[in-house]
């Protein structure tokens, strides 16, 4: 045991006062000639023990007394709860979580993020400037000290970056954090470690997965491997109390967005109150312009959708928000954006295997109608395909020439090393190819092994025979479609209402595909998916992405000798949906905060650029120009990026701590006033399920604090009492004070038994 | 004997002074009390009756008779004279004085009520007499009615006191074959001694129609036990042994005691129908006469 403040533990010696008075008052007496002795006589005799036991019972405590107090105030320390040396510096992993859900507002008013931010600063404040800290808010996790190499930090550092904190991060794993800062300990230089989690405990922050990581994390403590101190420090914990209203989606209806052509969006509303909200007004905005407001209901603890149809003017990526207007706990969840890309008019080339003179009789008139369908009927509306029809010897000199977004290949006989590199490539590189089968397919080469370079791109699936009648002969027993891939979405709706709209569909002959022969040509290679397949399971139609674009290969022509598939109305939208779909899923716009944005510089080129990549002139200039890039996160200053070296040119940010819109920018200064700038825009959102405000059960905070001996605290003096106790040892003044106290009223009960019950009370 | 044999002329100042002292008080009280002192007559007219053959024509109540023409007989209460003894205890406890008492010790102030009740008493043409007593009987002054007598009284009560124990039982049952016929006998005493020898004599006296009066002084300190700090008591009859205490701590007990002690005692004095009254010396003489008073005209 220790004193704090030893010199006032002399103020003990005071009990010598009690003590003197007690001697000195027994020592002297007064005399009395007393007449009825034969009353009082009696009673000392009997009363004289208990009296004496009273008196020195007060003794006791009116010696005590002094004692006790003197002891309070000397503050003393029992130092068998002392785990280090008390005056060790210590390195200590502050992780603070920065997710949504700290921003909620309880009944006081005051979000828990603010709390955390007033009560943690005030802890940090009173740190030692010895000590170190590690400066770890969940959403920068993946940057701690033990990944990235970053140091440590004084206290004062720390609480300036805590002020500077906001809440924008989505559900974490609890596991992961506590593994991320337990590892970022280990750069600590000081023994006495520890790590404080600062969080709301949200239920969403475990699962059993993450319970089993922590138990092996556990284990190796018990395993004797040096381990910090763990503190759970809990914010909140009223989340069943609070309502919130949130925007939980926000979807595009259709599968690819193009210039001029109307688009539909579908938003989500979830009222996780038990109050109906009524006639909310909802705004949604694109690109920061408003659109018309709408109002909407929502019961409670439901969701409701609203929906809304706009046609955008250009191409490129573009902010779709909603924002709907309702006071609740949690305000940041009532808004929400994605990021949609408006594709440029696609660019389709239809190599034909076996042109033909008469009309529909070539491999791909009927797709070039398909794709093209008002310039066939020469109408004055804009198609969203545009499609170029050419022979396999015009392939190349076709790709030169123009940029495609889509290729497709049509019963063509055989490509050339050349060509298969260069569409291999363009793959590689985005680009989507369509193979469609035929007679010619038979003995192709390059079906059976695709070069690329060195090695090989295998295709969807291998080609084997034809299964069928491929003459169409008259007796031949037409086959069926079976259903399509439900999960393939821009197929999913080709004929509402209809559940099987290829059941008309006569098949006579289709090609044998073997997607699970491609899995041992490249291990690399992602799986085939089927979108389409005969009633007998056999795939019509296979997925297969390579690189950054996709393939897509059939079983069967482009054109009506094997099926009756192009004379259906079907076909059309069937190849419209496709082709759109094709063109508009590779670009990852929205994405959650904290995860990558991957921006191509090749998205940066305008439609009309691109044309004149040609231009000698315009070769030149750019080559003259310099190029810089920067990205602008929401609400910040713009940051320099550079581009990745490899023949893609992407940028990349990883910092997207922020949700809402990051721009960014291609700087090309041609003189000192002269300057081109391209940009294009990415959103980062914070996923739907942090607005679901449920707090950890507590027997499961309960289970994980046992398994990784970690220790809760709900308020920050219960924090510093502990600490206190496992660095100085366990302060026992209160308890003392209490025995002070209860030594006082004993003192007091005692001489009421002593004194007042016998207080003379003389007429 | 002359009274100046007995005493010493500074007891007999004392003596005269208690005189006064008692006549100033009992005034008050005797005025108009005895219009017409017919001694040994029955004069106090108690009822009338319907005539009966056989009665006293003599005691016929003519004046009736003439109201209401019927014979009524004239009943009258017999009268007789009162002796009065006093028995005032003289024990050492009796020598205690508070410092509330008006200077005076429970056996001074014994003495002048005695001598206050003795005046009384010859005031009211009955004998008094006294007998002073600790653990045996002491002097004995028979009872007469003469006022002279008084001084044989006073004479009595003013010797000093020896400073013995208090044996109330032991010295009462000596004293009842003195106490003649029956009459009143009057005990002035503070009781600080056993109870149950002192039931037997109260029995024995009462046994002997005597009709008694118990007059129980107490001083205020003896009451309230108002002390306080560590005491050291001595005790005046020198029989207990010495107590040094802390007087706050048993008064409590004390207290207790002294109440068992004096419930005890009013038990006794209730069941042998016995007066009791219970005097504080810091009470005046003519309230402990008014209480005697009024005691003695319930009993009448």
């Amino acid at each position: 045991m220790m004193l704090m403040n030893g010199i006032l533990a002399l103020g003990a010696l005071a009990l010598a006062i009690p003590l003197a008075i007690h001697l000195l008052y027994r020592s002297r007496f007064k005399t009395v000639q007393w007449g009825a002795m034969h009353l009082l006589e009696p009673v000392v005799r009997i009363n004289r023990r208990r009296i004496q036991w009273m008196h020195l019972l007060l003794l006791f405590l009116r010696c005590a007394l002094p004692v006790l107090l003197a002891f309070c105030l000397a503050r003393p320390l029992l130092t068998g709860f002392q785990a280090l040396p008390g005056d060790a510096p210590q390195t200590i992993a502050v992780v603070v979580d920065d997710s949504m859900s700290m921003a909620a507002v309880d009944s006081s008013g005051v979000s828990r993020i603010e709390q955390a931010k007033q009560q943690l600063g005030e802890l940090l404040m009173k740190m030692s400037r010895r000590d170190e800290v590690i400066w770890m808010p969940v959403s920068e996790i993946a940057n701690s000290p033990s990944t990235a190499g970053l140091g440590t930090m004084g206290a004062g550092e720390a609480n300036d970056r805590l002020r500077n904190l906001s809440t924008t991060m989505g559900p974490f794993d609890l596991a992961s954090v506590i593994r991320a800062a337990v590892s970022a300990t280990q750069n600590g230089s000081h023994p006495d470690r520890r790590v404080l989690i600062v969080s709301d405990f949200q239920n969403g922050n475990i699962n059993d997965a993450s319970i089993e990581s922590l138990r092996t994390l556990g284990n190796k403590t018990a395993g004797g491997e040096e381990f910090p101190s763990i503190q759970f420090w809990k914010i909140g914990g009223d989340s069943e109390q609070l309502s919130n209203v949130s925007v939980e989606a926000i979807e595009t209806l259709s599968p690819a967005i193009v210039p001029e052509r109307q688009t539909r969006f579908a938003v989500r509303f979830r009222n996780a109150s038990e109050k109906e909200v009524k006639f909310a007004r909802v705004t949604w905005t694109v690109d920061g312009s408003e659109l018309q407001p709408q109002t909407i209901s929502i019961p409670s603890r439901s969701t409701a959708i609203s929906q809304v149809t706009h046609g955008f003017k250009r191409s490129g990526i573009h902010e779709v928000g909603v924002r709907i207007e309702h006071p609740d706990a949690l305000i940041e969840d009532n808004r929400r954006s994605i990021a949609v890309d408006v594709v440029r008019e696609i660019d389709v080339l239809l190599v034909d295997g076996k042109p033909s003179a008469k009309p529909l009789e070539g491999q791909v008139d009927f797709l070039a109608i398909a794709m093209s369908p008002f310039a066939f009927a020469q109408q004055d509306q804009i198609d969203s395909v545009r499609a170029k029809v050419v022979s396999p010897n015009e392939l190349l000199k076709s790709m030169d020439a123009q940029a495609f977004n889509i290729i497709v290949l049509a019963n063509v006989a055989a490509l050339d090393a050349n060509a298969q590199n260069r569409l291999a490539e363009f793959v590689h590189q985005g680009g989507s190819m369509v193979l469609f089968d035929g007679e010619q397919i038979e003995n192709a080469e390059y079906m059976k092994s695709w070069k690329y370079g060195e090695t090989r791109m295998p295709l969807p699936a291998v080609a084997k025979e034809i299964v069928g009648n491929a003459n169409m002969e008259s007796e031949a027993v037409p086959m069926h479609f079976g259903d399509l891939n439900p999960q393939y979405a821009p197929w999913s709706n080709l004929s509402p209402g209809d559940q099987q709209p290829l059941r008309s569909v006569d098949v006579y002959a289709y090609r044998k595909l073997d997607p699970q022969a491609v899995m041992g040509l490249s291990e690399n290679s992602p799986e085939s998916v089927v979108l389409l397949s005969m009633s007998n399971g056999d795939p019509i139609v296979l997925s297969a992405r390579r690189g950054r674009g996709r393939v897509i290969q059939f079983a069967i022509p482009a054109n009506d000798s094997w099926t009756s598939l192009p004379l259906k109305r079907i076909y059309l939208p069937m190849m419209q949906q496709l082709a759109l779909d094709l063109v508009g899923s590779d670009k990852a716009t929205t994405v959650t905060t904290c995860q990558p944005m991957i921006v191509p510089i090749s998205e940066f080129t305008s439609r009309d650029e691109a044309k004149d990549e040609t231009n000698e002139a315009t070769k030149e200039l750019k080559g003259a120009a310099k190029v810089a890039y920067t990205v602008e996160p929401p609400g910040g200053v713009e940051i320099p990026l550079e581009p990745s070296q490899d023949p893609l040119a992407l940028l990349s940010f990883a910092k997207t701590h922020h949700a809402g819109v990051y721009r960014f920018r291609q700087i090309r200064t041609l003189s000192a006033e002269d300057r081109i700038i391209n940009s294009t825009v990415r959103v980062a959102e914070i996923p739907a399920e942090e607005s679901l405000l449920r707090d950890m059960p507590p027997e499961r905070l309960t289970a994980v604090t046992e398994m990784i001996g970690a220790s809760v605290f709900d308020d920050l003096s219960s924090l510093k009492s502990s600490e206190q106790s496992r660095r100085f040892g366990r302060e026992i003044w209160r308890w003392l004070l209490y025995v002070l106290l209860i030594a006082m009223i004993l003192e007091l009960v005692v001489q009421q038994q002593l004194v007042h019950r016998n207080q003379v009370s003389v007429a | 004997m002359r009274i100046l044999d007995l005493v010493t002329p500074g007891q007999l100042s004392r003596v005269a002074n208690l005189q006064l002292l008692a006549r100033q008080v009992v005034e008050g009280f005797c005025s108009g009390r005895h219009r017409s002192p017919h001694k040994g007559y029955s004069v106090e007219f108690k009822e009338h009756r319907q005539y009966v053959p056989g009665d006293e024509l003599k005691n016929i109540d003519w004046k009736a008779f003439g109201k209401s023409d019927r014979l009524y007989i004239r009943e009258y209460e017999e009268e007789t004279n009162l002796k009065c003894t006093l028995l005032v205890d003289r024990s050492g406890s009796m020598l205690y004085r508070g410092d509330r008492s008006n200077g005076l010790s429970k056996d001074e102030y014994a003495q002048r009520l005695s001598a206050s009740l003795a005046y009384l008493m010859l005031g009211q043409q009955d004998a008094v007499g006294a007998i002073t007593f600790d653990d045996r009987p002491r002097t004995h002054v028979p009872t007469r009615g003469r006022p002279s007598h008084l001084r044989s009284v006073l004479a009595a009560l003013s010797g000093p006191p020896e400073g013995r124990e208090t044996d109330l039982g032991g010295a009462m049952s000596k004293l009842v074959p003195k106490l003649g016929r029956r009459g009143l006998i009057v005990i002035l005493s503070d009781a600080m001694g056993e109870l149950e020898s002192l039931n037997r004599s109260l029995a024995q006296i009462r046994s002997r129609k005597h009709e008694v009066v118990f007059f129980q002084i107490l001083d205020p300190d003896e009451v309230d036990f108002p002390f306080s700090g560590r005491i050291h008591f001595e005790d005046l009859e020198g029989v207990a042994e010495d107590q040094t205490v802390d007087a706050v701590s048993i008064r409590a007990a004390y207290l207790d005691r002294l109440e068992q002690h004096s419930a005890r005692l009013r038990d006794i004095c209730r069941r042998n129908r016995i007066d009791f009254v219970s005097i504080r010396t810091d009470q005046w003489f003519d309230d402990a006469l008014h209480q005697y008073v009024a005691l003695r005209r319930q009993i009448k």
